[in-house]
C-alpha cells in the first residue's frame, strides 16, 4: 500500500471523499487486511485523542482574542527603519529648524550691524555740505573746502569791510 | 561644546558689540585749537603740528606761518552744546548732533554745522583778526 492509498483511508476516516472513491477505497479494504489495520490504527489514534484533549475555552470573544494577539504581534515586530528617532533623517530633522531660527536671527543682527552704514554714508554725502549762519546780517561768510585734505575753511567777514584778510590770489 | 551653544554664543558677543558701538557713538573726542597765522620766520609760539600746518598751507589764506597760542580736548556728548574759552576773546561752543555731525559756534560771528569724520578739520576766523580755530577730531 502506497502512501496516497494511506492518505485515502485517512481521508475515508474523516469523511472527505466523494461516494464513489469512498465506496471504491472500503472494497479494498475488506480485500486488503494491511488497510483493515491501518484504518482500525487510525480511528484508535482519533478516539485517543479526542478523549485525552480537554476543549478550550476562551474566557472573551473570538474577535477580541484575536485583536489581543495582532496588538502583541505589532508590539514586539521590529520598528521601521523610516520611523526611527535615531534615524539620521530624523536627526537632520531636529537640528534643521533650530539652525535655520538661529541663522535667521544672525542674519538679521549682521543686518542690523552693517546695513546701517550706507544709509549713514548716504546722510553723510547728503548733509556734507556745510551750513554756515553768520551772527550778524552785516556779516558775509565764505565757505572754501579742501578734499583731498578733508579740510573745510569758514571764513567770516564784515560786509562793510573794504580790506580781507584771505589771500584772493590762491582761491582756485 | 554643541553647535547651537555656539551660535547663540556668538549672537550673544554680537549684540554685546552693537552696544558698546552705540554707546560710543554717542560722544565725540574733539580737539579745539586757536591758531596765530603770521608772515614772521620763524613764528612766535609753539609750531603746529606737521598734518596741521600742511592743511593750512592748502587753504587760501594769507600766511605763511603758523603758532599755536592754545589747544583743548573735549568729549561731546551728543546734544549737549560745551562752551570753550580757547583765550580771551576767543569762546567757541561746540554741539555733538550725533552721527559725526557738529555745531561750532563763534561768539559774534556765527555758525556753522559740519560733519566732522577722522582725520577732517573744520577751520574758521574772520576779518580784522589773525587768528583762526581749527576743529577735528582728536586722535
Amino acid at each position: 500500500m502506497n502512501l496516497e492509498e494511506q492518505l485515502k483511508l485517512q481521508a475515508l476516516l474523516d469523511g472527505e471523499l466523494p461516494p464513489a472513491e469512498a465506496s471504491e477505497v472500503s472494497g479494498r479494504i475488506g480485500r486488503d487486511p494491511a488497510a483493515a489495520a491501518l484504518l482500525a490504527e487510525l480511528k484508535h489514534t482519533r478516539q485517543t485523542l479526542q478523549q485525552a484533549e480537554s476543549p478550550r475555552r476562551l474566557q472573551e470573544s473570538r474577535e477580541l482574542y484575536w485583536s489581543k494577539i495582532e496588538r502583541d504581534l505589532r508590539r514586539f515586530s521590529p520598528p521601521s527603519p523610516a520611523r526611527s528617532e535615531s534615524g539620521l533623517f530624523f536627526k537632520l530633522r531636529l537640528l534643521i529648524l533650530p539652525t535655520a531660527a538661529v541663522a535667521a536671527l544672525i542674519i538679521v543682527t549682521l543686518a542690523g550691524h552693517f546695513y546701517p552704514q550706507p544709509v549713514v554714508q548716504r546722510k553723510t554725502a547728503d548733509a556734507d555740505a556745510t551750513t554756515v549762519e553768520p551772527a550778524l546780517a552785516s556779516t558775509d561768510a565764505m565757505t572754501y573746502r579742501d578734499a583731498s585734505e578733508g579740510t573745510t575753511l569758514v571764513w567770516f567777514s564784515d560786509k562793510t569791510a573794504t580790506v580781507k584778510p584771505t589771500g584772493t590770489n590762491r582761491v582756485n | 561644546m554643541k553647535p547651537i551653544s555656539l551660535l547663540v554664543g556668538l549672537l550673544l558677543a554680537l549684540g554685546l558689540t552693537g552696544l558698546t558701538a552705540r554707546a560710543a557713538d554717542g560722544d565725540l573726542q574733539l580737539e579745539a585749537q586757536w591758531i596765530l597765522g603770521s608772515n614772521d620766520n620763524p613764528a612766535k609760539g609753539n609750531p603746529v603740528a606737521p598734518e596741521i600746518e600742511k592743511k593750512l598751507k592748502r587753504l587760501p589764506l594769507k600766511w605763511q606761518h603758523y603758532s599755536v597760542i592754545s589747544t583743548q580736548t573735549l568729549t561731546a556728548v551728543r546734544d549737549t552744546a560745551k562752551v570753550v574759552t580757547l583765550g580771551t576773546g576767543c569762546e567757541i561752543s561746540v554741539k555733538n548732533l550725533g552721527n559725526e555731525r557738529v555745531e561750532l559756534t563763534l561768539a559774534g560771528r556765527g555758525k556753522i554745522t559740519q560733519i566732522l569724520h577722522k582725520g577732517q578739520t573744520l577751520v574758521t576766523g574772520g576779518n580784522n583778526d589773525n587768528s583762526i580755530v581749527v576743529l577735528r577730531q582728536a586722535d
